[in-house]
Parts: C-alpha cells; structure tokens; sequence
C-alpha cells in the first residue's frame, strides 16, 4: 500500500514518457476497484443485507464513473494549457490522485470501522464519521494529482497552467463526484434495492442547501 | 524556480519549498522527456470528413500552426469551412444531449439551435471586428479575420462537447431541477466563451508579432467579445426555450437574457419555484 507513495518517483517518471501510460493506468484501475471494494464491503456490512454487495460495486463506481464523465473535459482544458499528454497519460494522472485518495482511505478504514461499530447504531454519526474520512483522502488524493502534474510538465509555463487546470478541473470532478454519490444512496442502510428513483431529491447542490437550511433556520428537529 | 507541488515561488538556493515543505529536487522531470517538447509541424491534414474534423486535433495540440498558415494566407478556403463544420458538428452533438434530457421536440429543435446561435451571432459581429482592426491599421485580410473567429468558435463548441457528460449526466439524474440545469449551462457556456477568447487573443498576438498595432488590437478584442457576448446572448435569449418541452421551436418575442438569469438565480436560491 505505502509503494505508490514510496516510488512516486519512478511512476511519474514512466508515465511521462507515455509509453507506459496505459498498462499503468489500468493496474491502477485494478487497484482502485479493489481498495475502494474493500472499504465498500465493511460499509456494506455495517448495513447488513445486499449492501455488502451494493456497496462493493457502488464505492468504486462512484470513483471511476466520475471519472468517465469528466476525463474529456480535463484532456480538452490540458490541451488548451499547452500540454501535450495522450487520453492514457491524461486519465493516468487522475489515477494517482485516486489511488492516493482510495489508499489513504483503506488506512482510514480500521479507525472508521472501530468507531463504527464500537458505539451505539447512529445513523448520522455514521455518516458524518464516513464523510470526514472521505474528506481527508480526497484532500491527500488532490494534493497527489498536483504533485504527479507538476512532474509530468518541463516547461515552466506550460506547468503552472497545467497545475492551475488541475486545481479547476478537482472542482468539476468533485462536483460530479457529489451529484454521483447523491445518487447511489443509500450506503448505509439495509434496502433490497440498488439505488433510489432517478431524480428523487433532485442535485445534491439542492438536497445540501436544504440541509443547511433546515439547521440554521429551523434547528434540527 | 516554482515548487512541483504547490507551484508556490522557491528562492534559487532554498532546499525545501516555503509554503508546503516539498524537497525542491523531488519530482523534476529529467532532461529530454518527451512531454511538452516543440511540435515539429503534422503531417498535412487529409480529405474528407474525418482529415475535416481532425482540425479538432489540431486546434488542441498544433495551435501555433494553424495561426501561423493564417498568417501566411495557407488553405485559408479550407481553414474556414472545416471551423465551421467542427462548430456545427460539436454544438449539434451538445444540443441533442440538452435536447434529450429534455424530451419531446426539443430534441430536434435545441441540436438546431445551438449551432444557429454560435454561427449567427459571429456572422453579425464579424463585420464590425473586420473594419475596425482595418481602421486601427492591424492589416488583416477580412478572409484572416473570418478563419481566426471561426476557429475560436470552434474552439468554443470543441470545449461545450468536452463538458457534454457532465451535463448529460446532471440533466438526467436531476430531471426536475430545471433551474439547476439553466445555471449549469450558463457556467459551462461562460468557461467555453473563455477558452474561445483566449484562442483568439493568442490568435490576434502571433498575427501581430512584434508589430507597434498589437496593444489597439488587443483592446479592440476586448470590446469586441463583449459586443459577441451581448448579441449572442441576446440570440439565445431569442431562440429560447431551450430546457422546456414545447411544441413551438421559439417563443413569442419579448423579455430579456440579463433579468432572466438574475431571475433564475434569486428564484433558485430563494428556493421559490420548485
């Protein structure tokens, strides 16, 4: 697990040159469905039922599928900042910060699942407790991305473009990375079905600002 | 020199960045890699519709390229009509994906749509930035001046095609929040009008290269986007609507773009209207 960071070096090196690009990015695919399943199957468990299951596909999913959606627009955007990467090394880059993020999170997990399953069954505190890891490996999992960037550019110019896209294009990712998880809930709780209707509650842009809403004007109740 | 992981200034002698600690030899590419080397010029671009649309590519990658044929007065003919048919075929592909979310006839009328409002509203700008750069003595030919717009148009509808998931994906999981949809589109429109005007301030530099007329033109661009931004939100404001299903392909004429979205902001903020 520590081997991505301890040989960053070296992977930033193989994916600049290009040739290596795409078998890089697909182990590193492998790797993430497989941190990311794992820490799906303790939630699952945690809800009990078909959630293991569920949440084993979901958590990578949500992962991956954002990725899909938003790749283009970060090749387009690299481009326009005067780089030069291939689709593999573009979507390899984005790997990292992943796997980053899905490595920190697996180190995160046996802490989560103490607290998890320790106290009482509080389905907030769960919540809450899951979003803040999450937090935390996606914040380790962007400052990676930057890092592997930043080591894919000579130019001086062209790199702090590039690191500027990089900054950017993480709020795109994590907007549509919210909406994609917003949709594949429930996590935590036991339910026979895979997700919630299409379009119930809406963007999560909405479902937070109720949130929000409902605690600073109404207080909880 | 600039830190590889924060990007923050490092003094030339300093060991570690200032900002976040980073050993500053740590990550430095070595020399020679091949990322980001000088393009040597591709290879001619073919017939047909694929050599047509592979202006995508080079718009992307081989920018300095095509501005420089312009600056030659190259393939200027072929220049414009495949600007054209990329901004056409890009903003057709984005409007169907709007205009299915949508459903009914929109998803015929909002892939006509959107290429109108792009090509219309630089047909009717494109006059005014002909003659003026003309009168500021810049010297470009109205034919230099058309394949550079076009081009930016093209790289607007290039980037509007590259956010077309992401769209796709937030009109179909959220069908109801129409509001949402109208301000997402906004957003992304905005950053496509951005990287459209940086291509052709880029453009407008390496047209004037080392000439004393660079600074008047580049302020001449300037208003120009504006007066383009006025008049092609105006255009769509026209064509409207484009997020409701309708049977008519345009509304009545009347109201305004500006007081709309403010509109459509206060109301979906204020949460009335849902």
């Amino acid at each position: 697990m520590g081997s991505l960071f301890h040989h960053r070096e070296e992977l930033f090196a193989a994916l600049r040159t290009g040739a290596a690009a795409r078998a890089l990015a697909l182990r590193m695919t492998a790797y993430v469905v497989l941190f990311a399943g794992a820490y799906g199957v303790v939630i699952g468990i945690y809800a009990g039922g078909w959630q293991v299951g569920y949440d084993l596909v979901k958590l990578p999913w949500v992962l991956l599928a954002t990725l899909a959606l938003s790749a283009a627009s970060l090749y387009v955007l690299n481009a326009f900042a005067g780089a030069r990467m291939s689709w593999a090394q573009t979507i390899a880059v984005v790997l990292t910060g992943l796997l980053a993020t899905v490595t920190v999170l697996l180190a995160l997990l046996p802490v989560v699942a103490f607290i998890m399953f320790s106290g009482e069954r509080d389905y907030y505190f769960t919540v809450f407790t899951n979003v803040v890891a999450f937090a935390i490996a996606g914040w380790c999992g962007a400052r990676f991305a930057m890092e592997a960037t930043a080591a894919m550019h000579e130019d001086e110019p062209t790199r702090k473009r590039c690191l500027a896209v990089m900054r950017g294009w993480t709020a795109v990712y994590g907007l549509v990375g919210l909406q994609m998880a917003w949709l594949l809930r429930p996590y935590f709780r036991q339910t026979e079905v895979f997700i919630r209707p299409l379009g119930e509650g809406g963007t999560v842009f909405e479902a937070i600002a109720r949130l929000l809403w409902r605690v600073l004007v109404t207080g909880w109740s | 020199m600039t830190c590889v992981r924060c990007g923050a200034d490092v003094p030339e002698q300093a060991g570690f960045c200032p900002q976040c600690g980073q050993p500053v030899t740590a990550g430095k590419p070595p020399e020679g890699s091949p990322v980001n080397v000088p393009q040597a010029p591709p290879a001619p671009r073919r017939a047909g519709l694929a050599g047509r649309l592979s202006l995508i590519e080079w718009l992307l990658k081989y920018r300095a390229h095509v501005i420089q044929d312009i600056a030659d007065e190259r393939h200027l003919g072929r220049y414009a009509a495949d600007a054209l048919l990329v901004t056409v075929v890009c903003s057709v592909f984005y409007g169907f994906v709007v205009g299915v979310s949508v459903g009914g006839w929109q998803t015929l009328y909002d892939p006509i749509k959107l290429p109108w409002v792009l090509v219309f509203t630089l047909l009717l700008c494109l006059p005014t930035l002909y003659v003026f750069s003309a009168y500021l003595g810049s010297g470009l030919s109205l034919a230099q001046v058309s394949v550079v717009t076009f081009s930016a148009t093209a790289v607007v509808s290039i980037t509007l095609l590259a956010f077309a998931p992401v769209i796709w994906f937030f009109m179909f999981t959220a069908p109801d929040s129409h509001h949402f949809w109208v301000l997402l589109n906004v957003v992304v429109f905005a950053a496509a009008g951005a990287f459209g005007v940086g291509f052709l301030v880029r453009a407008m530099r390496q047209l004037h290269a080392q000439r004393a007329e660079f600074p008047k033109v580049r302020r001449l661009v300037n208003w120009w986007v504006v007066l383009y931004a006025v008049v092609g939100a105006q255009m769509s404001w026209l064509l409207r609507p484009y997020f409701t299903a309708t049977d008519v392909f345009i509304r009545p004429r009347g109201g305004n773009f500006f007081v709309a979205v403010l509109r459509t902001l206060i109301e979906w903020l204020s949460g009335r209207g849902w």
